[in-house]
């Protein structure tokens, strides 16, 4: 597909200055174009964009279980609710959301299980929220404008005070103030306006047409999407004064919270969702592998999730770093598993090291392997799926439901890609195992533990692949694969849809041609500047709904 | 309201010996509802098992006739269940492949992407009986699973109420426990009424400024939130039954989560995998009983069995999880598997049990009005001796172990075993389409319909079945 130009334009010199480059350099221009698809792009470079639809939709959603649990973290300053009571999130693309789930009286009765289990852990600290109880109604009404706005996201509405004012009333009629207090808030936390991300019009309904986000919508957006939970005080007083919608003031505010700790939150969810980390630490320990432990198995997901950070916050060009880099992660735990004796101490740190088939990225760090890998058998399929799926954006059909003849009988002394090979040649199989299996293939070298070797049941290691359908092309080993996956326009393109899916929420569509040159033709590779980036396009602090 | 009364002479008789292992049932007399003995509803279990079986091991020894037959190894701890059995041999999955339930009780092939990406395409046969007759229970239906920790809303979810309309099940049986019947203290009814009253108006208040705020959306965003209305009525209109149903039947035998950090709850724990599917053999038993419902699904681990080590089972290697040890029978080891199928197999026998002890209303049991069906993944692991020596048949969804437990009613004759030919090329194995039988289930549960799932698929009843 065409390139967009690499020259940057004069603006785009500087991290700061690509941060606080405006908006209308980098949104849609409004300019038609016949397909208005990303492959359109114009004489100076800039992206044209559909005028059809400006930008894809946003689904009206619910907090995900992430961010439940940190709204009420920090709304109350409680210990939340366990994961396993809240609702599943959903997923799309691997990433979680609940865009799409369909509702059903079983979920609102978890909400309002864990709002029940919220009242009981506020009820000891009662005094801190209404500090005034012996004044009763007139100190829920304080609560509404203060806690209430902090609640809902917003503040409160004359109907909605008038409404919860009236359910303490009631209750109050015939219970005690805690009581009565504690079912207004409970009741709030049940409430839709807490529970869904509302980015209702506020000039009333419009399908298709984008309109700007409130202050307070615009707020939520920033702070959930960079932190995973409600905005903090300075964020909620700017959306107050309506300062927020300010350009200067929104990047100054895009930039501190991308600055603040609790940024971290956002970085982690991504690449869990994204690489599937969070399989790591539920990798099984297999009797045959004694040295696989479940305390190695902690420092497995330990040293990814520390690797990926470290991506994400420092390296200049941090695809690049994700599959190749001299820095590790190691301990003594993993430099015995390792074996290369890169650390001796008991706490993980960043060490170089280097770069040789053993040990080059997250394809040669084990825990991951072994997650992706799921069993040993059929691993060289999942990882390849895993890889052109998540890595390459591959798009893979279910298997066909037609009648497939029975497979070969197993031969005690195939190896594994033997075996796999033989498995899925018949062209049934072959028109969708060609684009997973030479993936799985280049791995071959680590075992289902992530161990590296030289031999497959006393075969040496074939770990060649043709990666077809992408620019990556023929492969020799996980290193060779890593480079290759490390300088593909394909791989990049996929990356940049990865991040645009978490931090949008939803799924590019035609019309995000526009967002998706931003993150191509954009000067920087970091990662955690590209989601800078892209909290400053209109397409972010701007809103289609959707039609139907 | 139907009523139910049972004396309690009837009652104590038919706990017999067995006390200790059920809930003690407390059937209130409603006043003025004496002597109204109406028949017991039928009720209907899907038990789902993971990772196919060892179809040499599984399938009975046939003899003369459908009614003489052996069990196997796998399936010999229903023995003393035999004659309310019956085996359905060489079923094939229509639409199934390895490793997902989304094909096994919606009849029909996968949507959505690359596994584990698999959705249904249509409503689950448990689902659409419970639109027939779940409106007559305190919840139309329950779906339970023990330790479902993975692709809950893909390839892990077996109950779907449409197409991409996952019901993922709930690994807690204590909540549920307590959802149906308090903590099981008679003294708690004012409690529980309290409950009750205070969730009302929470729920009250949602519907209101629900409504409210609908109002100023624009009609997709107000489509999601009618949902969310439309189930916070339903949920009051289930807290509602729930009340009326604790009224009428309830047990003082409801299990305490002994969980001490709920981070890390025992019903998540895969070493006390026995102890949890004893409360859900009690929480299903329980429900039924009771009437909470009648149409429960019940997944015994994870699609493909993962992270399931079997720590309890001797003799076998506990480093495998259940996933690898289905695979170790493609390369020799037939013995673990059938081990693990085997404690499984006894698992459902004791559950089998439970509702035998359970009496009804006319000196019946539960056994005789309930329907379970075992359900799979998918059929074979390796090569199958007796039909395909030479060939790797694992991941096939044909050759399915089903089977049928329970009279429905008495619509279902028991003690049987039903081997279907195979037709077409015999070398492919491929039998009847397993839509015949989600048929048959219907038609067993009183639902007279004559197709399900997908119309290219075999229609019609199961020949031979009912």
């Amino acid at each position: 597909m065409p390139e967009p130009s690499n020259t940057p334009a004069p603006w785009f010199l500087g991290l700061l200055a690509f941060a606080l480059a405006t908006s209308s350099a980098l949104g849609c221009t409004g300019q038609v174009n016949g397909n208005g698809d990303r492959d359109a792009v114009g004489g100076s470079g800039q992206p044209i964009c559909s005028s059809a639809v400006p930008w894809g939709p946003t689904a009206l959603r619910r907090l995900r279980r992430v961010e439940y649990r940190n709204v009420v973290r920090d709304l109350f300053a409680i210990e939340p609710p366990a994961m396993n009571l809240l609702p599943d999130d959903g997923r799309v693309g691997g990433f979680t959301t609940t865009a799409g789930q369909v509702l059903t009286p079983a979920i609102v009765e978890k909400y309002v299980d864990a709002a029940e289990a919220v009242a009981t852990a506020i009820r000891p600290k009662l005094a801190q929220l209404f500090p005034c109880a012996d004044e009763g109604a007139a100190c829920v009404e304080r609560f509404l404008v203060t806690e209430g706005e902090r609640i809902f996201r917003r503040p409160l509405t004359g109907e909605e005070k008038a409404h919860y004012l009236a359910v303490y009333t009631t209750a109050r009629a015939a219970d005690p103030f805690e009581e009565s207090a504690l079912l207004v808030v409970e009741s709030m936390l049940v409430a839709p306006q807490f529970l869904f991300h509302i980015e209702a019009n506020p000039e009333g309904p419009s399908p298709s047409r984008a309109y700007a986000l409130t202050p307070f919508q615009l707020a939520s957006r920033l702070s959930f999407v960079l932190w995973q939970t409600l905005p903090d005080e300075p964020l909620f007083e700017h959306a107050r004064t309506g300062a927020l919608v300010e350009p200067a003031t929104f990047r100054e505010e895009a930039l501190r919270l991308m600055s603040d700790a609790r940024a971290e939150a956002s970085a982690r969810a991504f690449f869990d969702d994204w690489l599937m980390l969070d399989a790591i630490e539920r990798v099984a320990v297999d009797s045959s592998v004694p040295e696989l432990t479940e305390e190695l198995v902690g420092w497995f997901a330990e040293e990814t999730r520390r690797y990926v950070d470290h991506v994400f916050w420092e390296s200049e060009d941090s695809l690049s770093d994700l599959f190749v880099s001299n820095v590790r992660l190691r301990n003594r735990a993993l430099s015995a598993y390792y074996g290369d004796g890169a650390s001796s101490q008991e706490s993980l740190s960043l060490v170089t090291g280097d770069i040789d088939e053993r040990s080059f990225g997250l394809l040669s760090q084990a825990g991951f392997l072994a997650a992706i890998t799921r069993n040993p058998e059929a691993g060289i399929i999942y990882r390849g799926r895993f890889l052109r799926e998540r890595l390459l954006c591959g798009k893979l059909a279910p298997p066909p439901p037609i009648e497939l003849p029975p497979l070969p009988s197993i031969e005690p002394g195939m190896t594994g890609r033997e075996r796999i090979a033989e498995h899925t040649s018949t062209p049934t199989c072959s028109g969708c195992h060609r684009l997973m299996n030479d993936l799985g293939f280049a791995l071959e070298h680590f075992d289902h533990v992530g161990r590296y070797r030289e031999e497959d049941h006393g075969e040496p290691i074939d770990a060649t692949g043709d990666i077809v359908d992408s620019d990556v092309g023929a492969v020799d080993g996980a290193l060779d694969l890593s480079r290759k996956l490390a300088s593909s326009r394909d791989v990049r393109a996929c990356a940049e849809r990865q991040l645009f899916r978490f931090v949008m929420g939803r799924e590019p569509t035609a019309s995000d041609g526009c967002m998706l040159e931003a993150l191509a033709s954009a000067p920087t590779r970091n990662f955690r500047d590209l989601f800078l980036l892209l909290t400053q396009q209109r397409a972010f602090y701007e809103r289609v709904e959707p039609l139907e | 309201m139907r009523t139910r009364t049972i004396s309690r002479r009837t009652l104590l008789r038919g706990l017999g010996g067995a006390a200790l292992a059920l809930p003690f049932l407390e059937i209130m007399e409603r006043p003025g509802a004496k002597g109204q003995d109406i028949a017991s509803p039928r009720r209907f279990l899907v038990w789902s098992m993971p990772n196919g079986t060892v179809t040499d091991h599984w399938r009975p020894r046939a003899g003369v006739d459908e009614f003489d037959f052996e069990l196997s190894e796998i399936l010999s701890p229903l023995e003393r269940h035999k004659g309310d059995l019956v085996v359905i041999q060489h079923l094939m999955q229509f639409g199934g492949h390895a490793h997902h339930w989304v094909s096994s009780l919606t009849g029909r092939g996968p949507g959505g992407g690359a596994f584990p990406e698999l959705i249904a395409r249509g409503i689950s046969v448990d689902q659409y009986l419970a639109g027939k007759i779940g409106g007559e229970s305190s919840v139309p239906s329950l779906q339970l699973g023990c330790q479902v920790t993975q692709n809950r809303e893909t390839v892990g979810c077996a109950s779907w109420a449409g197409p991409g309309q996952p019901l993922p099940a709930e690994n807690n049986p204590y909540l549920v426990f307590g959802k149906l019947f308090g903590d099981g203290t008679p003294g708690s009814v004012d409690a529980i009424a309290k409950q009750l009253a205070r969730r009302k108006s929470i729920l009250d208040s949602v519907k209101e400024q629900s409504a409210s705020l609908s109002r100023s959306l624009g009609s997709a965003d107000q489509k999601i939130l009618d949902g969310y209305l439309s189930s916070v009525r339903d949920l009051e209109v289930r807290l509602d039954r729930l009340a009326q149903g604790r009224a009428q039947c309830s047990t003082s035998d409801v299990p305490t989560d002994p969980s001490a950090d709920p981070n890390q709850p025992v019903w998540l724990d895969r070493r006390r995998v026995p102890e949890v599917m004893e409360v859900f053999r009690r929480l299903i038993t329980a429900a039924f009983a009771c009437d909470r419902t009648r149409v429960i699904t019940f997944a015994v681990s994870n699609d493909g069995g993962a992270f399931r080590m079997h720590e309890w089972i001797a003799g076998i290697d506990h480093g495998k999880d259940w996933h690898g040890h289905s695979h170790a029978v493609e390369l020799g080891d037939r013995a673990s598997e059938t081990a693990i199928q085997k404690w499984y197999y006894e698992e459902l026998a004791r559950l089998v049990d439970a509702f035998k002890e359970t009496p009804e209303a006319d000196g019946t049991t539960l056994l005789d009005h309930s329907l379970l069906f075992v359900n799979n993944e998918y059929g074979p692991n390796g090569p199958v001796d007796y039909l395909a020596p030479d060939n790797n048949l694992s991941h096939y969804a044909r050759l399915m172990p089903y089977s049928l437990i329970g009279r429905a009613g008495g619509a279902l004759r028991t003690g049987r075993n039903l081997i279907y030919p195979i037709l077409g090329n015999p070398r492919e194995v491929m039998g009847p389409d397993h839509t015949q039988l989600l048929v048959s289930i219907l038609n067993l549960m009183g639902v007279p319909d004559q197709e399900f799932g997908d119309p290219e698929a075999m229609q019609g009843p199961l020949p031979g079945l009912a």
